[in-house]
């Protein structure tokens, strides 16, 4: 049973990551229909701009997360600027390819100027510590991750379902041309939508640099995976849903790897793909209900 | 009688010149431009298999490298000499194959029969996921492919791959393989089953109405473009000598889908001018992203330039010429039918 | 009253792509007006109105509202200008209840006292949707689906609103009410713009109208004039 806990606890970190991860990629996919794969790389981006600023440039720890967020919002805007604007309209299938080749464009040029190796990611002091629960470890930086991701899902859901910006984003993603007929200024909420999940994945990989204290050229490629999964299951454009499932994905995959033989952890991806076929079999429109028709 | 006569005459001269060329192209080839030429003719049956699922039915397929890595791994454990499967790989094989090599033939045919297989098995289940989905699961696929390979050593041999290839690819396999495709897939493409194909790309609902039967022809389609990405993909690893799990990866995936978008998705001369472009593009490529000599400065590697400028090109043919180069219309044989029968 | 028409569009060409749908169009809408666009189907009516709001392409000509060239303006900013629409095929925000469209009518407003002055104002109109508040809109029959989004459009209170086939699909006492309706809101001082099929609706209770036919203006003039010609009778026999 313990063990049990200990793997729930130990996913809680890298889940709430996860979570903020599909919480930007739902908004953007439920509001423009864009399957944006490239947003793996705003979180590397944002990942590798907080290690420049913490590890290489020794800046106190307010600054690192302060270059995550600013590396992800330049990349971020520049990939929706060059990739998908142009394209906007063309069909969620164009988008996706261009957002794949965005993605391989900005993964390879960071592993060619800085390669694909392990960077020390400097974490700061009062992250490190842990605490214990009869014989279950609880690492401080988890529970910080969790208490912060927790924070940001609730102010992201009040936004969400409270706010003018909120009202007209739902608008544009169920139909943007009655939206605009509002009143509601669709070109600027997509602008926003954008900036919004680009903050939000240069939080998930500040986080996870701390987390894990290392971040490498090629991170973004499952957690955008993951990211993407969590929100088809969380119902496509929902916050809420998929900030949740994004959970249940780490939870799962956690306790899935506990219960592997030795030899086969490698199998670790296959859990959310597995996920993704029941879910997408048994139930299309995702646990929670969907934001567009 | 006549007219059959001046068909079949036709057909000698035509198989004739390709025989005639492809003997002076090996003995001319040396080197450098032989393997540039075979890489040519891999990416053009590997672009004309993938046009069929993702040009003519419309079904967008990330997910091909799963089917090239069943293949690939099929036809090499037939392939490699048996001393090296025994002796040197510690595989857990049934036994008629670590005790048996194949010639090349039967290992591409038997390869490529599990690569349709696979690509079957693909497609039912994906059958009901719509549009982007469908391109999702075929992800999935990919990357649930390449985890089991690298994750099964005592079938695979793990990240480790396997080596001792024998070298069979030459000019002969590969452009004949090319040929033979492009000629079946421009013959379908003018039949029957080809416009159905094109139909239920098109409006799928309607084809159904006009009495396609959906299913049906999925599955053929899918058959075919597995059975022929498979062989492209043996011929592949039979030229590089080696098999590792990453060999069919997104980035190698993603090449073939901009070979294809730039030629034109759903036209085969199409994908023969972008398997070319893309071709070119690579080899041009190539010497500077392994750092050279400039006057004396020396210019460092860049490793990854290439797929780089790939992703490039693909996002600027996407905006700018989203039909690709040829659209859906090929090039024009009529000169080489001589006279029209009226 | 001013003398500068409310809104009015000169030699307007518009079309999707490569085809022109509208040739040469010029129409006036006096301040308090309802003017009526008429003509069958596909004829370029709806063009009209989409190429207003700058949702289609407008290639040549000019749109002034109030004087102020709006041509080329963001859709969302001529709206902000003071033009709602009720859109063919109604347009309803399917996933939201009866109240919820009716606010997202209001997205514009910022306080809540006009918002629910304005709400209240819609519902003594309709009385039905008000005891439809929290429906899902989609459950709404044709007609009150029709009242929905009227009255969605005149949540924001605005100068004009264009009308595009209210009566589509309504039986004859729906059609009606919907008549009196607009009769009812023009008499507050709000503009409308027009469009139907249903010629005896239309010039029923409209001022001045014009008759389309293939994006070109065949005929205009003052709706009691209107119904007397010959044209007309000749072109809606059997609909008069």
């Amino acid at each position: 049973m313990s063990y049990f806990i200990q793997q729930v606890l130990n996913a809680l970190g890298w889940g709430s990551v996860i979570a903020l991860l599909a919480a930007g990629y739902t908004m953007t996919f439920g509001i423009i229909g864009l399957v944006n794969f490239a947003y793996g790389e705003v979180f590397m981006v944002g990942a590798f701009a907080a290690y420049f600023a913490l590890t290489v440039f020794n800046l106190p720890f307010w600054a690192g997360i302060l270059a995550g967020i600013i590396g992800a919002l330049v990349i971020g805007l520049a990939i929706e600027r060059i990739a998908f604007k142009p394209v906007r309209g063309s069909g969620m299938i164009t988008l996706f390819i261009t957002s794949l080749g965005a993605s391989i464009i900005v993964k390879n040029l960071t592993i060619m100027l800085f390669d694909d190796s392990l960077k020390n990611f400097k974490v700061p002091k009062f992250f490190s510590g842990v605490y214990l629960l009869g014989d279950i470890i609880i690492f401080k930086k988890s529970i910080i991750i969790f208490l912060v991701t927790i924070i940001l899902g609730i102010m992201l859901v009040y936004l969400v379902k409270n706010t003018k910006l909120g009202i007209a984003m739902r608008g544009i993603s169920y139909d943007s041309k009655i939206s605009e007929t509002l009143g509601v200024n669709t070109e600027r909420t997509i602008i926003i939508t954008f900036v919004i999940a680009s903050l939000l994945g240069g939080i998930a990989g500040t986080l996870w640099g701390m987390l894990f204290g290392s971040v490498k050229g090629s991170m973004g490629a499952i957690p955008v995976v993951d990211a993407f999964i969590a929100s088809v299951i969380g119902g496509v454009g929902n916050v809420f849903g998929a900030m949740v499932s994004g959970y249940i994905l780490a939870i799962g995959t956690g306790i899935f790897i506990a219960y592997l033989p030795q030899e086969l952890v490698g199998l670790k991806p296959l859990f959310v793909w597995v996920v993704f076929f029941i879910i997408l079999i048994f139930k299309p429109s995702g646990l929670f209900r969907a934001n567009i028709k | 009688m006549k007219l059959e006569k001046k068909i079949v005459e036709k057909y000698i001269l035509t198989i004739g010149l390709f025989f005639l060329t492809f003997y002076l192209l090996e003995k001319l080839l040396t080197g450098f431009w032989l393997t540039l030429f075979l890489l040519f003719g891999i990416n053009v049956i590997l672009a004309i298999s993938l046009n069929i699922i993702n040009g003519w039915i419309g079904f967008f397929s990330i997910g091909h490298g799963g089917i090239m890595l069943v293949g690939a791994y099929v036809a090499a454990f037939l392939t490699i000499p048996t001393s090296f499967k025994q002796g040197v790989i510690n595989l857990h094989l049934p036994a008629f194959i670590l005790n048996t090599q194949l010639p090349f033939l039967p290992a591409l045919l038997i390869g490529s029969i599990f690569g349709v297989i696979t690509g079957i098995i693909l497609v039912l289940p994906a059958i009901r996921l719509k549009g982007f989905y469908f391109c999702a699961g075929t992800l999935g696929f990919n990357i649930i492919m390449a985890t089991l390979a690298e994750n099964l050593p005592k079938i695979t041999n793990g990240p480790m791959g396997l080596r001792h290839l024998p070298s069979y690819t030459n000019i002969w396999w590969v452009w004949g393989m090319a040929v033979f495709l492009a000629y079946i897939t421009l013959m379908v493409k003018k039949s029957y089953i080809g416009r159905a194909f094109i139909s239920i790309g098109k409006d799928p609902c309607l084809a159904e109405h006009m009495g396609i039967n959906l299913l049906k022809y999925k599955i053929y389609a899918f058959g075919l473009s597995a059975f022929f990405t498979s062989i492209g993909a043996i011929l592949w690893i039979h030229l590089i000598l080696n098999l590792f799990p990453t060999a069919f990866d997104l980035t190698f995936v993603f090449s073939v889908v901009t070979m294809i978008v730039i030629g034109g998705m759903g036209s085969i001369s199409g994908s023969i001018i972008g398997a070319a472009i893309v071709t070119l593009f690579a080899e041009i490529l190539a010497p500077i992203e392994e750092g050279f000599n400039f006057f004396g400065f020396q210019v460092p590697q860049a490793l990854g330039l290439t797929t780089i400028l790939l992703g490039v090109l693909l996002i600027v043919v996407l905006i700018k010429k989203p039909e690709g180069i040829m659209g859906e219309r090929e090039i024009s044989l009529n000169f080489l039918k001589g006279k029209k029968i009226s | 009253m001013s003398t500068i028409p409310l809104l009015e569009l000169n030699n307007v060409v518009a079309g999707y792509g490569k085809k022109d749908i509208i040739n040469k169009i010029s129409i006036r809408i006096n301040r308090g007006a309802i003017v009526t666009l008429l003509g069958s189907n596909a004829v370029g009516k709806s063009t009209i109105l989409n190429t207003i709001l700058s949702q289609t392409c407008l290639k040549s000509g000019e749109i002034k509202y109030n004087g102020i060239d709006i041509s080329n303006l963001a859709t969302y900013k001529i709206v902000r200008m003071g033009i709602t629409v009720v859109p063919e095929g109604r347009g309803i925000l399917a996933n939201l209840t009866t109240k919820e469209n009716l606010l997202a009518g209001a997205y514009l407003l910022k306080s809540k006292q006009e918002i629910e002055k304005n709400l209240n104002r819609v519902y003594s109109l309709f009385p039905i949707l008000k005891d439809r508040t929290n429906q899902l809109s989609e459950s709404l029959s044709g007609g009150e689906q029709e009242m929905l989004v009227i009255g969605r459009a005149l949540m924001s209170k605005p100068n004009l609103i264009l009308l595009d086939e209210p009566s589509l699909g309504l039986a004859p006492k729906l059609v009606e009410l919907v008549g009196k309706i607009i009769k009812e809101i023009n008499n507050e001082g709000i503009s409308i713009l027009l469009v139907e099929q249903n010629a005896k609706l239309a010039l029923g209770i409209s001022d001045y109208g014009y008759l389309i036919r293939k994006g070109e203006v065949v005929l205009e003039g003052n709706c009691k004039d209107l119904v007397k010609n010959e044209k007309i009778k000749e072109i809606y026999l059997g609909i008069m």
